[in-house]
């Protein structure tokens, strides 16, 4: 029994195997509607991926979307893990942030092929080109009120 | 769809919310509706509301989608000056307060903001000024069509173009009933359910969420949301600000308000509700910074207010979150239905082309331009075009570039009509040119400072010499 055993063991590994291998040539890649790169000035952006038309979603897939500061991935985060098919970020500071997205099976955990990678690159507007429009909106501002105050005031004045 | 966001209720449920918040408002439309028996009762509520439904429909007017979903998403995308900003936008109501009283006194018998127009600078301006309001009108409509199927996407998985068509077609049938009678006695319910519905979820969350954590998660995941010097946010104060201000002192649905409130009204009630929406996209907005602590994903940044409020408060919270912006909604798109279709027809359909037109045909009139400009909204809608801030803020520049014609127009008698047209041709132009090079949140901001600069240079350089009296058109006949 036990020497059945042993024969059927590396033929059930095996067999796992192809399956697994199976199940992951299966999962198709997910394709970024989004530019591959992004460039913004404000600190948010979206992200959102879709399957080529040939692709019939399954109901037992979700995606994994992973960022990292560098294009190789060598230190990653798991950003989003679930069904949906975009994301959006803000609040980012100055810097380059690379994005990849895979389909999961999620029965099994099977990951699918990674996708193109997107890279961002964030640089905010200038402090000081902020604050001159800033500057300039308080002055417009009060003027505005300046102008209905003293207008309601010559208009009280008349009557 | 292509961005799939996972929803909070059922479609079932969702779908038994819609019918029964669509009946309420059609049979409550029609019963108001029935007061209107004359041109002056269908358009302005037969000039004679009071204080309470005055405060009531300005406040709730105001609480669109872009406070209850806007609010939020500025809130996400800008940080704590981003909720700030949001909440400037009462300074329009605030400086619109004593302006009513003032047009209610030059214009006891005015319909539109167009008539002022015309009437104060003549045909040319007032073409441009027409383009321009109607261009606002119908894109607010449209984010607002776009909101209300973005709403019931998010909570309850009903397909956006169904729940966009529902509440346009809601909207259109009571308002084609009963005018502003019914636009303004709906308001006054709405903005109850509305005030109500901000406290119970405000204070559901704040009880159900640990201010620390929501700290420490916005920190480390969106450190610059909390940045109170972050650029872009430090741009958009002064531009939502004035933009707020070009919205209300140029629109016809709060000119048609300042015409329908008796005599003395319009003041304390633009100030009154100033003061209650207020508070209203702070409490909007601060629940979209809890979504890092919580885990929830976020799709499309307009989404994030119905999202965090449902999913923080369950299904309960997701009833009463879907009730409060099917409300805001409604109360906006009657209103900006029921003022932009005014607009057309007085100033277009009665003033160019058929001056002798009979009232009764008027008011036919007046119910296939609603019907029309429903359906070319729900035309544009059916596309999901960008998001909520890209679409209104799109008119930003347009209408900031009125404010100055409009506030000068109103006090100053130097003020002229050269000065009036060029001021929203540079003002406009300069502010879409801000729009697409720096962002939408400097637009309206270089408009208005533009505007100002030009009106007022123009009054200095070349005044005219205006008689206050030519406004009163009553008068004149």
């Amino acid at each position: 029994m036990r020497q059945r055993l042993k024969k059927l063991l590396p033929i059930l590994a095996m067999t796992c195997l192809v399956i697994l291998h199976l199940n992951a040539a299966e999962l198709p890649t997910p394709v970024f509607t989004n530019s591959l790169s992004i460039r913004t000035e404000s600190g948010f952006y979206q992200l959102s991926w879709h399957f080529p038309p040939s692709v019939i979603p399954q109901d037992h897939w979700e995606f994994e979307l992973q960022t990292s500061g560098d294009s190789t991935f060598a230190k990653y985060e798991t950003l989003y893990q679930g069904p949906d098919f975009a994301t959006f970020l803000s609040g980012l500071p100055n810097g380059h942030y690379y994005y990849r997205v895979r389909t999961i099976a999620e029965d099994t955990q099977t990951p699918g092929a990674w996708s193109a990678t997107v890279t961002a690159t964030v640089k905010h507007h200038s402090l000081a080109f902020a604050l001159s429009l800033f500057g300039i909106g308080a002055i417009v501002f009060a003027l505005t009120v300046g102008i209905v105050k003293q207008g309601n005031r010559r208009m009280v004045n008349t009557n | 769809m292509t961005h799939f966001q996972s929803e909070i209720l059922n479609p079932v449920t969702g779908w038994i919310l819609l019918l029964i918040l669509s009946i309420a408002w059609i049979a409550l439309g029609i019963y108001w509706g029935k007061k209107a028996k004359d041109m002056d009762g269908y358009m302005l509520a037969g000039r004679n509301v009071g204080l309470a439904f005055g405060t009531a429909t300005a406040m709730a007017t105001w609480v669109t989608s872009n406070t209850t979903m806007l609010a939020p998403q500025f809130a996400l995308q800008l940080g704590i000056w981003g909720m700030v900003a949001y909440s400037t936008a009462a300074f329009g109501l605030f400086l619109f307060a004593p302006l009513a009283k003032r047009i209610k006194r030059l214009m006891p018998k005015g319909f539109t903001s167009g008539d002022f127009i015309r009437l104060r600078y003549g045909k040319k301006v007032w073409y441009i000024f027409l383009i321009i309001s109607i261009f606002y009108g119908f894109t607010w409509l449209i984010s607002m069509g776009m909101a209300g199927g973005i709403l019931m996407n998010a909570l309850s998985g009903i397909p956006y173009r169904l729940g966009m068509t529902v509440i346009l077609s809601v909207c259109m049938i009571y308002t084609i009933f009963g005018g502003l009678y019914a636009v303004i006695g709906t308001d006054f319910i709405q903005s109850m359910i509305i005030m109500i519905g901000v406290v119970i979820v405000g204070g559901a969350v704040l009880y159900s969420i640990d201010l620390d954590t929501v700290y420490q998660d916005v920190l480390k995941d969106k450190p610059m949301l909390l940045n109170m010097l972050l650029p872009a946010s430090i741009m958009a104060i002064f531009n939502n600000l004035l933009f707020g201000i070009g919205e209300v002192f140029h629109s016809n649905v709060w000119w048609s308000r300042a015409f329908a409130m008796r005599e003395g009204i319009g003041k304390k009630a633009y100030t009154i509700a100033g003061f209650m929406w207020l508070p209203v996209p702070i409490a909007a907005g601060f629940i979209a910074l809890t979504s890092s602590s919580l885990g929830i994903n976020i799709t499309s940044p307009d989404m994030v207010g119905p999202l965090m409020a449902g999913n923080i408060l369950g299904k309960v919270g997701a009833i009463i979150v879907f009730v409060v912006l099917f409300s805001s909604l409604a109360s906006s798109i009657d209103s900006l239905l029921a003022a932009t279709a005014d607009l057309i027809v007085e100033d277009i359909f009665k003033k160019i082309f058929f001056p002798a037109i009979q009232e009764k045909q008027l008011r036919n009139v007046s119910v296939y331009v609603i019907v029309g400009l429903t359906f070319l909204a729900w035309l544009v809608c059916m596309p999901r075009i960008g998001t909520l801030a890209t679409v209104l803020f799109f008119a930003g520049p347009m209408v900031a570039s009125t404010i100055y014609p409009i506030a000068m127009g109103l006090y100053w008698k130097n003020a002229s009509k050269e000065g009036a047209f060029w001021a929203m041709i540079i003002g406009s132009g300069a502010g879409l040119i801000a729009y697409f090079q720096i962002g939408w949140y400097t637009a309206s901001l270089i408009s208005a400072t533009l505007s100002i600069i030009v009106t007022a240079t123009f009054a200095r350089w070349k005044p005219a010499e205006f008689n206050w009296l030519k406004l009163d058109e009553s008068r004149q006949a």
